[in-house]
């Protein structure tokens, strides 16, 4: 995207991008009919009338990071808390963080306890990560992405336990099936996705991914790379 | 650019041009040479080995539209090359034809051709040449063959990061260093060049392979050379033409034992590099795997420490990481029959519910999860594999809070118990000491470079910190056992740090400064439109950056436990990164480790645009700048002046195979 010839395309992209924002900056749990790919997706629960979610929160039990596991760790594996065993298949909510870091699962982002950033071009998956990651999975939207933001937020979803390998080669051990996603502080609805065109703040894998598919990689679907999809058309 | 060269590259594209109606071509020659890419005969010699140390011979070969490669000699000096050749179809009518686990007793400079015949009888030719090094001893008497080597590799360590734990740790008063580093004490001193195969740029994996094999490479790669096979190969990270590690080679020859530690995921880019052959430095579970699959067998690997648990877990247990694939991130390795067969190896395979911490305690190895269990090993321990952490190690700084029983940051609440790496080395020590015919360590301080990415300028200060206490111990040892050779150096440059001076005020009053907002009264705002790029820069630059003479000479308080007891002093010392992506800047310690630089210290309003590119980069990089090395012990003498950092390894092999003072 960066030679001459491609910039009056990425600029009429972003135009196209932006008109299609207004349109595609409803509550996450509206875009429901879109085709969902990812296995872990699910459609999410019927809208509510109301943006903030206080009122959804007695529905949710709460989970901390810090309770998802035992602590500290034993000399092997990580174990779930009792809790955490007795919360899964349920519907919770975890306050928490995007991890800064781009991911080639357009339905998924990272999710911490505590601000946290990865590299993934550079570390690949040699990480320091809160051992309490969680996975959150977003009715995938082919060409949109979870766009990072720094502030806390808080996701409403079903938990979901177990190993799971994830497009990038990561496991996953919780997983946050996502029904709503709310600013911590005011639990207003946050629209965490925007076309991957305008995603400046997401930490993109870039020169490396395009050398490191060079070398025989399957080149990720999801890279900046990519043309824009076929909806905002 | 030599005038011969640039007609030899006209008339190899001229060649190149015609052939794709005509005639097969060989698209690539392996190892690589200035010979087969430019047509130029004359040194450097891009590829270089010792008398027997081992290594692949690979060639490409573009077949004709619709035509197959039926095979292939390799000819050394015009004489064919004994052994199988493989010819493997890789798609696009392309062939790769390959000769595993070549080598020869032979020193000096050869051509190495190779022959591919294509069906129907045409033939594709292509000359390249290596060298095989001639080590002979510089002096008649007096020398003495290095027995044990020890290789500490601070991650991204240039200049400035030794400078900045040299002030922080020791102190300068009225000009004079107060006290030096235990690796300024070592009395050799040369700087290495660090370029890759493929980049004046290199990542950790041929900035470290290349003390393990003597040979550059590709970024991402480690012990092997570049090739092109695609994701159609299930085994195309592992089919790459491999480099004889120095672990395996003196482990064959000598009966050497190898040992790895870090303070990274064992599986990271530089422990790797020393134990494992693979294109990509992120499979994580088949790079673990190999640590006990060839390099226990082969390089006699007797001490693994580090972090990475997550790949010795089954993929069924919590924080597990080991992965169901041979070509995703973080993939299993299964290496093709003909590198099993000539490298004498295991084939490998896909199985992620491998308990191979297990499997390593079968083989004999102790395991030890935390420091009290590694501070109680027995006396008699011969093998030693130390998990610590299931990614990275948390770094020096959170570790010595957690100790000094302040608050637990990183992932210090579910490891709470990690060893410091100068704990670490002192087992290391003690277990390979008991192989009677020495060893190969490697000690890598990886955050250094971690949070030198993160720009979190006190947690890469006190890693080097920690990193040089680590190499106190090895010059102790080199002190007690005088065949010891201890190099220090790094594998790049990270972040390109340097120090710009100090804080012109109180720590009280940095943090008053940091915690308002600037003229606009909103954190995180950069007033572009009117020409300032922040607001936060009357406050947190000009009132505080002191230069020249306003710097001074900031004091920190050392503990006992050899750390600061706060990097937060009045008037401290001051870091500038010129590698560097976006960040807000206060200048005082995050309470966070790994935090986006652009997502930290947003209160203070005080904006430093990174030069770093790529959408949201946040992270500093690596720059290409000369690295510094030190050399202390037997054949420490042979480290001096400007070198390739390929040479570091035929000088410690110089001290290792025919002595030196």
């Amino acid at each position: 995207m960066t030679s001459k010839n491609s910039l009056p395309i990425l600029l009429s992209l972003c135009a196209i991008g932006s008109v299609a924002m207004m349109v595609l900056s409803r509550p996450a749990d509206s875009v429901t009919s879109l085709e969902s790919t990812a296995p872990q997706a699910v459609t999410a629960s019927s809208p509510a009338p109301t943006s903030s979610l206080r009122n959804l929160a007695d529905d949710y039990a709460l989970l901390a990071f810090e309770e998802l596991y035992q602590l500290p760790a034993g000399p092997r594996g990580l174990e779930f808390t009792l809790k955490t065993q007795s919360l899964k298949g349920r519907k919770v909510r975890m306050g928490g963080f995007m991890v800064r870091h781009f991911h080639e699962d357009a339905g998924v982002f990272l999710f911490t306890g505590v601000p946290a950033a990865h590299n993934q071009a550079e570390y690949i998956l040699a990480d320091s990560l809160p051992t309490s990651l969680v996975h959150v999975m977003l009715p995938q939207i082919p060409g949109r992405a979870p766009s990072w933001r720094p502030q806390r937020i808080t996701v409403f979803g079903t938990l979901e336990l177990g190993s799971h390998q994830e497009l990038d080669g990561r496991l996953s051990h919780v997983r946050l099936i996502a029904e709503h996603v709310a600013d911590s502080q005011t639990l207003e609805r946050t629209e965490v996705r925007r076309p991957l065109a305008l995603q400046r703040d997401r930490m993109a894998s870039g020169v490396r991914t395009l050398f490191r598919s060079s070398q025989g990689d399957n080149p990720p679907t999801n890279n900046l790379t990519n043309t824009a999809p076929s909806s905002l058309r | 650019m030599k005038p011969s060269l640039l007609l030899a590259i006209s008339l190899a594209a001229a060649s190149v041009a015609g052939s794709a109606f005509s005639a097969p071509t060989v698209t690539r020659l392996n190892p690589p040479s200035a010979l087969f890419t430019s047509a130029d005969p004359s040194p450097p010699y891009i590829s270089r080995f010792l008398p027997d140390q081992r290594f692949d011979l690979q060639a490409t070969i573009q077949a004709d539209a619709g035509q197959a490669i039926t095979g292939a000699v390799f000819k050394v000096n015009n004489v064919v090359v004994p052994g199988t050749v493989t010819v493997s179809s890789i798609g696009g009518d392309k062939y790769s034809v390959a000769l595993r686990a070549y080598s020869t007793p032979s020193t000096g400079v050869k051509t190495l051709t190779v022959e591919a015949t294509q069906a129907g009888g045409t033939l594709a030719t292509a000359q390249g040449n290596f060298e095989i090094v001639s080590l002979t001893r510089t002096r008649l008497s007096g020398v003495r063959k290095a027995k044990n080597i020890i290789y500490l590799i601070g991650d991204g360590m240039g200049i400035a990061h030794r400078t900045a734990a040299r002030i922080v740790s020791k102190g300068v008063s009225q000009g004079k260093a107060i006290e030096p580093l235990a690796m300024d004490r070592m009395p050799y001193t040369a700087l290495l060049m660090t370029s890759s195969l493929n980049s004046i740029v290199t990542d950790s994996a041929p900035g470290a392979a290349c003390y393990s094999t003597g040979n550059k490479s590709n970024n991402n790669q480690e012990g092997v050379f570049p090739d092109d096979t695609t994701a159609t190969l299930s085994d195309n990270k592992w089919d790459n033409p491999r480099v004889e590690h120095m672990g395996t080679y003196l482990a064959r020859k000598q009966g050497k034992a190898l040992g790895i530690v870090t303070t990274a995921d064992v599986e990271d880019a530089t422990p790797a590099s020393f134990g494992v052959h693979a294109q990509d430095r992120g499979a994580g579970t088949g790079i673990c795997d190999m640590f006990l699959d060839e390099a226990a067998v082969k390089s006699n690997l007797r001490v693994l420490m580090g972090g990475g648990r997550k790949w010795f877990l089954p993929s069924t247990t919590g924080g597990s990481g080991r992965v169901n694939s041979t070509t995703a991130a973080g993939a299993d390795y299964v290496l093709p029959a003909d590198i099993a067969t000539g490298w004498g190896v295991a084939a490998g395979t896909v199985d992620p519910n491998r308990d191979l911490i297990a499997d390593f305690q079968t083989a004999g190895f102790t395991y030890t999860p935390d420091a009290t269990s590694l501070g109680a090993i027995p006396a008699n321990t011969t093998k030693l594999l130390g998990l610590y952490n299931t990614g990275n190690m948390d770094v020096a700084m959170d570790k010595i809070a957690e100790r000094r029983g302040g608050a637990s940051v990183g992932t210090v609440a579910t490891f709470p118990d990690q060893p410091m790496l100068d704990e670490m080395t002192d087992k290391a020590l003690q277990v390979l000491n008991k192989n009677a015919k020495g060893f190969v360590l490697m000690i890598e301080g990886s955050s250094i470079d971690k949070q030198a990415h993160n720009m979190d300028t006190e947690r890469w200060i006190l890693e080097a910190i920690e990193f040089d206490r680590a190499i106190a111990k090895c010059l102790a040892f080199a002190q007690a056992n005088p065949d010891t050779l201890v190099i220090v150096t790094a594998d790049h440059e990270c972040a390109g740090i340097n120090i710009i001076g100090s804080s012109l005020v109180t720590n009280a009053e940095l943090i008053t400064r940091s915690t308002a907002n600037g003229n606009d009264a909103t954190a995180g705002v950069i007033n572009g439109a009117t020409g300032v790029s922040t607001d936060g820069q009357t406050k947190l630059r000009t009132g505080v950056v002191g230069t020249y003479d306003a710097a001074s000479f900031p004091q920190y308080q050392i503990q006992a436990d050899g750390y600061p007891l706060s990097m937060d002093v009045n008037y401290k010392m001051l870091i500038g990164y010129a590698g560097s992506g976006d960040r807000y800047e206060d200048w005082l310690t995050n309470a966070q480790p790994n935090v986006s630089g652009a997502a930290r210290d947003v209160a203070g309003d005080f904006f430093i645009p990174g030069q770093a590119t790529g959408a949201g980069a946040s992270t500093a990089v690596h720059t290409a700048s000369d690295i510094p090395l030190s050399a202390a012990g037997r054949g420490a003498s042979l480290f001096h002046g400007v070198m390739e950092n390929t040479d570091v390894f035929f000088h410690v092999m110089q001290a290792v195979l025919v002595g030196a003072q």
